[in-house]
């Protein structure tokens, strides 16, 4: 069986889409480092074409709701293997009735809209959950989220901080977001070196607010682990225990490739 | 005594406010500037009793003239005291934004000297974030009553949102518990504030270069379980503040034991169940499109087994059950076990087909409560053929009966039977009921 690979971008979706059309390929898609060898699949790499791709984003954007453009965006982003296989779907479906793309009797589109809110909310959860520490004058800031939200946090932060020069780094993703004066720029394949990964003296400040805030009478862990899952706490200064340290004179070099 | 003392003091003594959030303003960076605000505000962490934290919450100071019975921080109470300096808390607030800790400051305070150099000092703090520092996060400032009109309107120029807090829900509660205040003078500032508001927006509209003034809308908060008050006097109150002074939020706070104060109940639990309905109850307000007098009579109190729009829809079977393909966006909104997010895609996908009972499963929608109250392309699901008191028994929550069972030992002098006690009339009917359902369920053959 012929399947598809590609690198997790929009512009190879879009490729694939054109593929699946033109070529009569069966709409089945997956991620380069999600695709394992095997006897029966055929894989068959898309290759990046700009006409095929602007030909299928002019009628996307066309002919689609704004909801489901919204929907693509976010659940192409979502860290489960087969959701560019549904994301084609959903957008071949799309195509028949573009009103197809808000039916929420018909599973496939009910699942691809749950892996889009998914991505979504993660992404709005992190505008919050960053923290930064300042290393020689770097607000630097280290996240492990779920999906690939990066691009989604970059609008926010580097129109929030815009005086401000600031990483945030995706350790699984190994993708780095540097920004400085209101441009933002991504970094693949990186790692940052472990001592920009410390905290500073404000730390302290922070975590004694956070004790002190909370009510003792109305202690509630189900609820605070609900809004802020523990998987997130490791990089959260709050909720870590070991004590900050505080950083002086770190040398201004943080990215090393990988 | 340091920072970190000062933190741990005034923001304990901050912590029975409520109102965490950082919504209902929305405004760009601007540069040179640093900031910006969110319509949707954004939590930034939670604490281990699950409220957010969104915003800096704490006090200029603990220091109070007053002797509010339900406050902490009252004068005759004995407490650790301290006084932020403005260049401090400035430094927080700004220090602990750039590194993404928080949304923006609410500034509360004690009220020191008088009303007017307590709101003065306030208002200075939060003016020189915004103009020398160039702060463009959110701001959210305590309005304290008694405060001149003038420093009242220069807060609201500052701050994207304001709060004055009514606390006790009736209007006799004052006199005993908190004798240097009454509703008159918590009443005034929000009018003052709904009206500038008003005006606000109306300058805006014919100029674009007119300053904000509150863009957030105010708020405010009521304590439950403080006082005897009925959930339906709460629930007008509510109504009323939402309908005359355009709040955005009203806040409910469990009461939480913090007096000795005869007039106050004393060694509760915080009322939290009562709380969770009230919120029910406030949301049906908000987004709903339910009126308070609908809900409950001004003497009743909400059921705790169920939610207040299943109270309400049982009180109201005339009207179920409602056909879900037909039926107007306002009535989808009214059936229990459908929200907003349902009502939406219930409403948008039955343009394409005809909504299935599979089909709503799919969609999310509750549909162990909502079974009752639709119809299906003219199918009902239900089982009890809209009978009230056998809905009421199969969705029922049965908090009550958890709850007794918390408390362990059970003091049987207390537990003598009353004939006229209403709640043994209702413990009979449900014993009744229990009898009559298993008397069909053995009719019937088998369990359904």
């Amino acid at each position: 069986m012929k399947i598809m690979i590609f690198d997790g971008s929009m512009e190879e979706l879009l490729v694939a889409v054109f593929k699946v059309y033109i070529e009569k390929i069966d709409p089945i898609l997956y991620r380069k480092e999600d695709f394992i060898m095997n006897l029966i699949d055929e894989p068959i790499e898309i290759l990046y074409d700009e006409d095929a791709f602007i030909r299928v984003r002019s009628a996307i954007q066309d002919k689609f709701l704004e909801e489901s453009l919204d929907t693509i965006t976010f659940a192409l982003k979502n860290c489960s293997e087969k959701s560019p296989t549904l994301v084609l779907k959903y957008i071949i479906s799309c195509f028949k009735n573009p009103k197809e793309g808000i039916n929420y009797q018909n599973s496939l589109v009910l699942e691809v809209i749950k892996m889009a809110r998914q991505v979504e909310l993660e992404s709005h959860r992190f505008t919050g959950f960053v923290r930064f520490s300042v290393i020689d004058g770097i607000y630097v800031s280290k996240i492990n989220p779920d999906h690939d939200i990066l691009e989604f946090l970059a609008p926010h932060f580097t129109s929030r901080f815009q005086n401000q020069k600031f990483i945030i780094y995706d350790e699984k993703r190994g993708k780095a977001l540097i920004s400085q004066n209101g441009q933002a720029l991504f970094k693949n394949d990186i790692k940052l070196d472990s001592k920009f990964l410390l905290r500073d003296s404000f730390a302290v400040y922070w975590k004694e607010y956070y004790d002190n805030i909370a009510i003792k009478e109305r202690r509630n862990p189900k609820a605070q682990k609900r809004s802020m899952p523990t998987r997130y706490w490791d990089n959260l200064i709050e909720t870590k225990n070991d004590e900050p340290v505080a950083i002086k004179n770190a040398i201004w070099n943080p990215l090393v490739p990988n | 005594m340091d920072l970190l003392e000062k933190i741990r003091i005034l923001a304990d003594s901050a912590k029975y406010d409520v109102s965490c959030s950082s919504s209902g303003s929305s405004r760009l960076s601007k540069s040179g500037a640093l900031g910006n605000t969110v319509a949707a505000g954004i939590c930034h962490s939670f604490t281990s009793d699950g409220r957010c934290i969104s915003l800096l919450k704490i006090l200029m100071t603990n220091y109070c003239i007053y002797d509010c019975a339900y406050c902490q921080n009252r004068i005759s109470n004995d407490l650790e005291r301290a006084v932020f300096n403005v260049d401090e808390l400035i430094a927080l607030t700004m220090s602990f934004y750039r590194r993404n800790y928080i949304e923006g400051l609410f500034l509360s305070s004690g009220v020191i000297k008088s009303p007017n150099y307590t709101m003065e000092l306030m208002v200075q703090i939060i003016k020189t974030l915004r103009i020398k520092e160039k702060f463009n996060g959110y701001i959210h400032v305590k309005i304290i009553p008694g405060a001149s009109a003038i420093l009242i309107h220069e807060a609201g120029l500052y701050a994207d949102r304001v709060s004055v807090n009514i606390e006790l829900p009736e209007v006799d509660n004052y006199k005993m518990l908190t004798p240097e205040k009454n509703r008159a003078v918590i009443l005034k500032p929000m009018k003052q504030i709904a009206d500038n508001i008003v005006e606000n927006k109306e300058e805006k509209r014919i100029s674009k270069y007119v300053q904000n003034f509150v863009p957030g809308g105010q708020s405010t908060q009521l304590i439950i379980g403080a006082t005897p008050t009925s959930d339906g006097k709460i629930l007008s109150l509510s109504q009323n503040l939402y309908d005359s002074y355009q709040l955005k939020r009203v806040y409910y706070s469990a009461y939480i034991p913090v007096s000795r104060n005869a007039l106050l109940p004393q060694d509760i639990a915080p009322p939290l169940l009562r709380e969770h309905r009230i919120y029910q109850a406030d949301w049906l307000l908000r987004f709903y499109k339910f009126n308070a007098k609908e809900l409950l009579k001004e003497d009743e109190d909400l059921d705790c087994n169920i939610d207040p729009k299943t109270q309400w829809a049982l009180n109201n079977m005339d009207l179920f059950p409602v056909e879900i393909n037909r039926c107007s966006y306002e009535m989808l909104l009214r059936i229990p076990g459908i929200g907003l997010t349902s009502a939406k895609r219930i409403y948008q996908s039955r343009k394409l087909s005809s909504i299935t009972f599979e089909g709503l499963k799919k969609m999310g929608i509750v549909l162990k409560r909502a079974k009752h109250f639709i119809l299906v392309s003219g199918k009902y699901y239900g089982n009890y053929a809209l009978n009230k008191d056998f809905i009421y028994e199969s969705i029922s929550e049965k908090k009550d009966q958890i709850q007794l069972n918390l408390f362990g030992e059970i003091d049987l002098k207390k537990a003598i039977p009353n004939e006229q006690d209403p709640a043994l009339g209702l413990f009979m009917k449900k014993v009744d009921l229990q009898v009559e359902k298993e008397m069909i369920r053995k009719s019937l053959g088998g369990n359904f």
